[in-house]
């Protein structure tokens, strides 16, 4: 079914709450998968998961003197917006990723936290996509909107390489049972009602006619 | 003695206009002040109605299939810059036990969606089947906005009954009432799958701040006045006669907002801070006006009287609104004087200002908005400035030194709030289950502080500053988020107040002093309502448009004078 890009985000906002992660990385994971969406709206079916997954332990190893770091396996959810944090602070120039649950939410994290880098994805050291300008660059079927080995992000400068932009829609086209499963884990942001609330907690009383 | 001030002469004619400072946000940010701001040229409806007039449009009612009770559906058209809005209306009967004007009504005399460009008769079929259920229905990005009204139990129908008699409505009623019909809920940006705000944010005209909302509701009282001399003519075709333009002008479109409107202020941060930002910069300019031209004077002189004559026609049963307006009109009266004797001197308006410095907000917020009335297109500009590309932002680069810097110099406010003391804990804002809905609850007393909405900003920068204290000034934000995840959220907010100074409400929210209803005022102010009634703290009723020029006046010289309007 259609949906629009900003009802998706505050659905998705809305879930990550539900399923107990904090308000600022709600904001960036439900920005992040609008913007992913729009390159490819599958990425919803995977969301549910993605933010429900278990707490993991960051493993990260830093390279000295080289300004990279290698994560072995990351949480898009939980430890995405570190990642975009990392390369954004310039605190590293490049980091690889053993394993990650789902890449094109990474590069979604990356559009909205790092806009004005231009990064490139390696999966298995080749050259799969490029966040720049706001935009990605990347063969869909390449990129892929699933789980990836050996990913590597880097602040680069290049520009010749044959990448082509990736085509955005305006709008989402989300199944009925993707969206239900992520209102799920909406609802249980929402207070239910009791007479109390009915009546003071909108502040209008029971009738406002005129 | 003190010293006389130095009159201008005719030597300061080369002198210079010079901005002052802005007002601080330690001052501007107060809820007590914003609550009590007024509409101005910069309010989004001026800024819309001065775009359709330069546009020299019109209004085309390409459809009217309306029978003679006042039912059935209308497409009314409007260009603007090229391109073709509909307002596409349903009207249907509302018996008296389904008629309630709160957001939670399921029927409504009337049904709007605003489309893009003309719609086929597919589309008006396919939303025949939708719009008339609101929330309930499911929308395209063809549709740019949603929302319905209310007739005025109080005047629709005798509006109606007089002009088929062949007379006009009572002043008296017309006056007290402002509007034929009054909005409910007016959706915009992708709400029930309608247009994303990106589709249309581009465009020549709509690119300010909730234009294509204001677009909408412009057309809905073009619909109004229409729909109640359609139906007068049908009652009685020999005698009916139209309403006169006077009345016309003056109705507006009522409307009554809650809660659901407050939380958009805190959410929104940097569109907030920049509605903010070209208001105190329009008002630094006014005041750096070395002196006035004669037809200033005089325009100052009758804006300060039609203001007198608006405040006198402005009626509240609420006790707290009513005595307000009581001392504002007192104090308005006191200040008479002033308007001429400053005039004299060198930066009149500036004067004019620092005599309200001593009186009530409200008072002080009214002679803002005089003064910024006779700004014209010196400050008109500044509404291009009012809009947001960019949201908050994260700068994870910045050294802990400096994030505690930002917090001891800007946020002493919320480090001033005393949690310990209940009150200061006293609330908690949620989404109703029921509606979806912000709500306001109490914590001691009911459920759900579990999932309160983060609008308790002062808690959180107390709990951060507590935490920093014993970080090490040197380590970057993204690592001290790294260890603590939960204050990403605040800390993005306290980095972006950095450079939007006006980004937050430094009052605490969550208090149990805080009143929403001056949040309300706030951003309705923007949108250019007056007139604010609330019904409770966390409610009120205004009228939007009430004298704004009808699509036919557009084309005057007048179109664009109609801050605090009167019916006299």
């Amino acid at each position: 079914m259609h949906r629009s890009l900003s009802e998706t985000q505050f659905l998705c906002y809305k879930a990550c709450i539900g399923s107990g992660i904090d308000v600022g990385r709600a904001q960036d994971i439900s920005s992040s998968a609008s913007k992913a969406g729009a390159y490819d709206s599958r990425i919803f079916e995977s969301l549910p998961t993605l933010i429900t997954t278990p707490e993991k332990r960051l493993h990260l190893t830093e390279k000295l003197n080289t300004k990279s770091a290698q994560i072995q396996d990351v949480s898009v959810v939980q430890h995405g917006p570190f990642v975009a944090d990392c390369l954004q602070s310039n605190l590293y120039t490049y980091i690889q990723i053993d394993h990650v649950d789902n890449v094109l939410l990474l590069a979604g994290i990356c559009l909205h936290l790092a806009p004005e880098l231009q990064i490139d994805f390696t999966i298995s050291d080749r050259l799969v996509g490029r966040c720049s300008s706001n935009r990605l660059f990347a063969d869909m079927q390449q990129f892929g909107t699933n789980k990836a080995d050996f990913v590597g992000l880097k602040i680069s400068k290049k520009t010749k390489d044959k990448l082509i932009e990736a085509k955005r829609s305006s709008t989402l086209n989300i199944d009925a049972t993707t969206w239900s499963k992520i209102e799920l884990l909406a609802k249980n942001t929402y207070v239910a009602e009791n007479e109390y609330s009915r009546i003071a907690g909108a502040g209008a009383g029971l009738t406002d006619n005129d | 003695m003190i010293e006389p001030l130095p009159k201008i002469s005719d030597n300061d004619q080369l002198i210079n206009d010079s901005s002052k400072e802005l007002r601080p946000a330690s001052s501007v940010m107060k809820l007590s002040r914003l609550g009590s701001f007024f509409p101005t040229r910069l309010s989004f409806m001026r800024v819309l109605i001065r775009q359709l007039a330069k546009e020299g449009t019109s209004v085309t009612p390409l459809i009217w299939s309306i029978d003679d009770n006042g039912f059935g559906r209308a497409v009314l058209t409007i260009s603007l810059y090229k391109q073709k809005y509909s307002l596409i209306a349903f009207t249907q009967p509302l018996s008296d036990e389904n008629r309630t004007d709160r957001v939670i009504a399921e029927a409504w005399d009337s049904t709007y969606v605003l489309f893009d460009g003309i719609p086929s008769n597919q589309d008006l079929d396919r939303l025949e089947k939708q719009v008339p259920y609101q929330e309930g229905g499911r929308f395209s990005d063809k549709e740019l906005v949603l929302s319905r009204a209310n007739k005025s139990v109080r005047l629709f129908q005798h509006v109606v009954d007089k002009l088929a008699q062949g007379k006009q409505p009572e002043l008296e009623l017309v006056k007290s009432t402002g509007y034929l019909m009054r909005t409910t809920a007016v959706y915009g940006n992708g709400k029930f799958g309608i247009a994303d705000r990106s589709k249309i944010a581009s465009r020549g005209g709509l690119s300010g701040p909730f234009q294509i909302e204001m677009l909408a509701v412009y057309l809905i009282r073009e619909f109004t006045h229409k729909l109640v001399e359609h139906v007068a003519k049908c009652k009685s075709p020999n005698t009916a006669i139209p309403l006169a333009s006077n009345i016309k002008r003056y109705l507006g479109i009522g409307n009554s907002t809650g809660l659901g409107m407050a939380p958009f202020l805190i959410s929104h941060p940097v569109l907030f801070n920049n509605w903010i930002l070209a208001r105190e910069t329009a008002i630094s300019q006014m005041r750096g006006k070395y002196q006035l031209s004669k037809l200033e004077k005089k325009r100052l002189k009758l804006l300060y009287e039609r203001a007198d004559v608006h405040l006198g026609q402005w009626q509240t049963a609420d006790a707290i609104q009513s005595q307000r307006i009581s001392i504002l009109r007192a104090e308005w009266k006191q200040i008479a004087p002033q308007i001429v004797s400053t005039q004299e001197y060198p930066y009149p308006l500036d004067k004019l200002i620092n005599s309200t410095n001593s009186l009530s907000l409200e008072t002080q917020e009214l002679m803002i908005g005089l003064i910024l009335e006779i700004g014209g297109d010196k400050i008109d500009d500044l509404s291009h400035c009012m809009n947001s590309d960019i949201g908050p932002r994260l700068e994870p680069k910045m050294n802990l030194k400096t994030l505690k810097s930002i917090i001891y110099n800007q946020f002493e406010w919320a480090l001033s709030v005393d949690f310990s003391n209940p009150n200061e804990n006293f609330q908690f804002w949620y989404t109703s289950a029921t509606k979806l809905e912000p709500r306001l609850g109490v914590r001691e007393a009911e459920d759900g502080a579990e999932k309160e909405h983060p609008l308790d900003i002062a808690k959180r920068v107390q709990e951060l500053e507590r935490t920093l204290t014993d970080c090490s000034d040197d380590e970057i934000t993204a690592i001290f988020i790294l260890k603590h995840p939960e204050f990403r959220y605040i800390i993005r907010r306290i980095q972006t107040a950095s450079w939007a100074p006006y980004s937050e409400i430094q009052d605490n929210l969550i208090g149990k002093n805080c009143r929403p209803i001056d949040m309300l005022r706030c951003k309705l102010s923007f949108f250019g309502a007056a007139k604010f009634d609330p019904k409770s703290d966390k409610w009120t009723r205004i009228t939007l448009y009430q004298g704004a020029p009808t699509a036919s006046e557009l084309n005057e010289p007048n179109a664009d004078d109609w801050w605090l309007p009167v019916l006299q």
